[in-house]
């Protein structure tokens, strides 16, 4: 009766089964409880039933469902569930779904928290590295500065201190030498001249 | 109903004991857990809980260094780096002493063997090394020895040198200001060194989840100075040679500027070296120019001008008669010249000033009543310390009013800056009067905290400011000192396009034991420029210069125009006449 619901096997892959099927229900022993020959695939009860049935009983008309259960859908063919009922799978699947985004979400937030601490004592490692090269280059500038200065006060280098006599004082410039300059047209390209050489 | 529950399964037997069996074990293995939960969670719990913070709570102490010191353009003066010391615990060594020794050799570049003697001095605390740099102390940490300890200090580097040495001062071994601005501006300098809990993942990285609020966002303030190192470089590398030239004992350049007291440069000689303070007399970690008294001799005449112009018993033009030499009481007063020239007859305040006339000098002094002048003496606030940022600024002193009317004498030492005493950068205090206008501002050295973009972040307090003369006073006082340069004597430092006032000074020292010596001279000269509109002053004294024809027109005024011109050209002084 209910064994038109279940999907039918192919023949092929069941065939090579049954014999050893057939002789475990005439045992009438419960299949789990027994023990199989190794090598053996213990089938799933379910098919233990699904399988004999289209194969043995079901005659070879294929016209016999048709003709049979003429009235059956009908009544089935509204699902009117009660209301309380269905206010209950609409909750049951919002909170589902809830539940998934909750689920995700703290995933994120709890790996971000050991992220972020990884990350931040990466960030802390490179800063201290930063500030030792910024420590170590300012120094050298300076103790290089102090150097050249103290190498250049050496009279035999040839270098001598600022003066006015080494220094070149220009005038400002005056503004009236800017407005007086000509303003001179831009040059119009003409279309057909080659502009390139 | 399943389909294959339409045959009744077949009953078998149930195997009592073995599922007792397996359900006691199950049992039996809570109870142990649930036992082993108790005692862990609530016996031993303290202990663990301890233990764990042992290894996974660190005490950090980030870098938070000792504010630096720039000077005026940004370059350093005084900066933190960290060093290491290097200590050994032999009773932790997993190796040989000789194996750690001679492993520790190569980057410490120490002998093998004194390295061992010092290993084998102690089982543990064995101080090996000091002062050991950032890369040593790595490559010693890459020998992942055992019993090895290395200690993280801060070290203060100058990278100059003795070059500011005497206004930056120094730091001790503890890390605290010992003298000049680093003992001073010990508040502004020094940051809270704060210790962290902090805990560590098992790898080794560190976790901030107790971290503190701002910790790594400390400022990157550092202390700026007036001072312009390139002027303070030519003038210590001048005053040194001129000294050593001279065999003085010490000298001293000042460089101001007049309108605000901010010195570009300020050097002392003999100085120290800031790195290597410990192998320094304990006297040269003051600034002498800023602690010491002196008498001024004839630099102070300009400033006595200025006294009786502005009492308005004397004016611009009038002429004062100079003999050469007189007598009060018992004692004779004559020009340094005397004996050479003999009197002079009557002299314009140019003239006194360009000859620096004792005798008139007292003519002019003596139009004001002894109580007159020493209240003037007393509004320039000779006998109160300077408000410079430099430890042990010392007040001048000054003879009591009773003394000034008592003898005629000490009204006339007076007159021409002996008899009482100064510190050099007092003087420069009151020549920076006459060239501003009048206002007695506060020398100083500190400008204030900068962040990286080089804006003031902190100010000092406003400095007080105090007007001692009027500006129609100064503007006589400074016209009558461009005479003194432009005058025939006044050629030692003269600047061609440049216009400048100054007066020269010779004083003989006074001995500790009272009378003064008379072969130890202190001289002196002070320049301002430009004349029409001061901006600087430089001052230069040079104390017991030995030798032939010491003045200060002779020793410390080509060191004024040499500092001149440095000053000059670095400024960017634009000069007045072609």
């Amino acid at each position: 009766m209910i064994a038109v619901a279940h999907p039918l096997p192919s023949p092929q892959t069941s065939r090579p089964r049954r014999g050893p099927r057939s002789k475990r229900r005439q045992q009438a022993v419960p299949v789990a409880f027994r023990p199989e020959p190794a090598g053996k695939v213990i089938p799933h009860p379910t098919m233990q039933v699904a399988n004999p049935n289209p194969l043995t009983i079901v005659p070879p008309a294929v016209a016999a469902p048709q003709t049979q259960p003429s009235p059956r859908p009908k009544p089935l063919a509204p699902p009117t569930a009660p209301f309380w009922l269905r206010t209950l799978l609409i909750i049951q699947r919002g909170s589902s779904i809830l539940t998934f985004c909750l689920a995700t979400a703290v995933l994120m937030v709890y790996g971000s928290t050991v992220y972020i601490q990884q990350a931040w004592s990466e960030e802390f490692r490179q800063l201290e590295q930063l500030q030792r090269e910024k420590r170590e280059l300012t120094t050298a500038d300076e103790l290089m500065k102090n150097q050249l200065a103290q190498r250049a006060a050496a009279p035999e280098n040839g270098l001598v201190a600022p003066s006015p006599a080494n220094t070149i004082f220009l005038p400002r410039a005056t503004n009236q030498s800017v407005q007086s300059a000509p303003i001179t047209p831009l040059l119009e390209v003409r279309p057909d001249a080659p502009l390139g050489y | 109903m399943p389909p294959w529950d339409t045959k009744a399964p077949r009953p078998y037997r149930l195997h009592v004991q073995r599922l007792g069996l397996v359900w006691g074990l199950l049992i039996l293995g809570l109870l142990a857990l649930g036992f082993n939960l108790y005692h862990l969670q609530i016996h031993r719990a303290p202990a663990l809980l301890e233990q764990a913070r042992n290894q996974q709570m660190i005490y950090m102490r980030p870098y938070i260094p000792r504010r630096a010191i720039v000077d005026r353009a940004g370059n350093l003066l005084a900066t933190d780096r960290l060093i290491f010391t290097l200590y050994a615990h032999p009773n932790q060594f997993k190796l040989s002493r000789e194996a750690v020794a001679d492993r520790l050799a190569a980057p410490l570049t120490q002998d093998t063997n004194q390295l061992l003697t010092r290993l084998n001095q102690r089982e543990s605390g064995i101080s090996v090394a000091a002062n050991l740099s950032e890369e040593v102390a790595d490559q010693i940490r890459a020998l992942r020895l055992d019993g090895l300890e290395l200690v993280r200090q801060y070290s203060r580097l100058y990278p100059q040198q003795e070059l500011v040495s005497d206004v930056v001062g120094y730091v001790d071994l503890d890390h605290k200001g010992q003298a000049g601005l680093e003992y001073t501006q010990e508040k502004a300098l020094e940051r809270d060194v704060r210790t962290l809990q902090m805990s560590r993942a098992g790898n080794g990285a560190l976790m901030p989840d107790y971290l503190p609020d701002g910790l790594l966002g400390f400022d990157d303030q550092r202390l700026q100075l007036t001072i312009d190192m390139r002027l303070q470089r030519v003038a210590r590398s001048l005053l040194k040679q001129q000294v050593e030239t001279y065999k003085a004992k010490r000298g001293a350049v000042i460089v101001m500027d007049v309108n605000d007291g901010a010195l570009l440069a300020l050097a002392c000689e003999p100085t120290f070296d800031p790195n290597q303070y410990s192998q320094f007399d304990l006297k040269l970690f003051k600034n002498w120019a800023v602690t010491d008294l002196y008498e001024p001799g004839s630099t102070f005449k300009p400033i006595n001008v200025a006294i009786a112009l502005e009492a308005g018993v004397i004016t611009g033009d009038e002429s004062f008669y100079d003999a050469g030499q007189i007598k009060l009481e018992t004692w004779e007063i004559s020009n340094h010249d005397y004996k050479q020239v003999g009197g002079r007859g009557d002299l314009t305040i140019g003239e006194i000033l360009s000859f620096s006339s004792n005798v008139a000098m007292v003519a002019l002094i003596n139009r004001l009543t002894p109580q007159q002048y020493h209240e003037a003496l007393e509004s320039l606030d000779l006998t109160q310390p300077l408000g410079i940022e430099l430890p042990g600024a010392a007040a001048g002193q000054l003879k009591p009013l009773s003394s000034f009317l008592a003898s005629p004498v000490e009204v006339a030492t007076t007159a021409f800056g002996q008899g009482f005493s100064l510190t050099p950068l007092k003087l420069a205090q009151l020549h920076g009067a006459i060239a501003n206008g009048g206002l007695l501002v506060t020398p100083h050295l500190v400008r204030g905290l900068v962040d990286e973009e080089n804006s003031l972040a902190w100010e000092p307090e406003e400095r007080p400011v105090k007007r001692v003369f009027s500006p129609e006073t100064t503007e006589t006082v400074r016209r009558k000192m461009g005479e003194t340069i432009a005058a025939p004597g006044g050629d030692v430092v003269r600047i061609p396009g440049y216009q400048m006032g100054g007066k020269s000074g010779t004083s003989q020292k006074a001995s500790p034991t009272g009378g003064y010596f008379s072969d130890l001279k202190i001289v002196s000269f002070v320049a301002t420029l430009p004349l029409d509109s001061p901006q600087y002053l430089v001052l230069v004294v040079i104390d017991e210069p030995k030798g032939e024809d010491l003045f200060g027109s002779t020793v410390a005024a080509p060191l004024v125009k040499s500092v001149t011109e440095a000053l000059i050209a670095i400024e960017g002084l634009p000069p007045t006449t072609p």
